[in-house]
């Protein structure tokens, strides 16, 4: 065994942590523009970073909370659809930006 | 795990590496996607009409194409160690570079067209 299975889902937790930030940021880029812009369509993609990152942050919690429950906690059997989830809701808001920015 | 007798779930390091690339990627697509809406907003416009929109456009793209590829790249590395096999060869990090490449490329030709 390696010396350290206790660092590997605390480097996964914060890569949870990190990711959600980066939809925040992304987010914010997005209310701002929805504020500059005279459209009210802009609000679609704002609103859309918004539900994403809260999502996001939900599922990063629900994946924290399995992970730093002890240090040989294996993935638990929900992994694949929290993954696929995410994705899914960041194809979502990536599309929705690419429908706001055309 | 529902799999067969050759198949066996992955060290969970393994398996926690694999997510984290994961999200590595997504955290990729963001990035584009922030650029994306930097360029359209904070990036005068070039002397060719609608050139900085094409910029963001193609950003945005190369992003949705990341955040849609992600998944099926995650699940196919988390197969392939299940059974022992060797690690899939890699597309998105082609797509990734050749998107890149075309970007700086045009934005390039605009900075210097003006």
């Amino acid at each position: 065994m390696s010396r350290d299975p206790g660092l590997q889902p605390e480097r996964t937790w914060l890569a949870w942590r990190r990711t959600t930030a980066s939809a925040a940021a992304v987010t914010l880029l997005l209310l701002h523009s929805a504020v500059r812009s005279g459209s009210d369509l802009t609000v679609i993609p704002a609103a859309t970073g918004i539900l994403v990152t809260i999502s996001l942050a939900l599922l990063g919690r629900h994946r924290e909370r399995h992970l730093l429950r002890g240090e040989r906690t294996p993935p638990n059997a929900a992994q694949p659809l929290v993954i696929g989830l995410s994705a899914s809701l960041l194809t979502i808001l990536a599309v929705a930006t690419l429908a706001f920015l055309a | 795990m529902t799999a067969g007798d050759e198949e066996q779930e992955p060290d969970y390091r393994f398996s926690l590496a694999n997510e984290r690339t994961f999200l590595a990627w997504l955290r990729t697509a963001l990035g584009l996607l922030a650029g994306a809406v930097a360029v359209r907003q904070l990036v005068p416009e070039f002397g060719v009409p609608g050139a900085r929109t094409v910029l963001a456009l193609l950003c945005a793209a190369l992003a949705v194409v990341l955040t849609a590829a992600s998944y099926p790249r995650w699940k196919r590395v988390q197969r392939a160690m299940r059974r022992g096999e060797p690690l899939p060869p890699n597309r998105m990090m082609l797509v990734l570079t050749a998107g890149i490449l075309v970007i700086t490329g045009f934005a390039v030709v605009l900075a210097v067209t003006g």
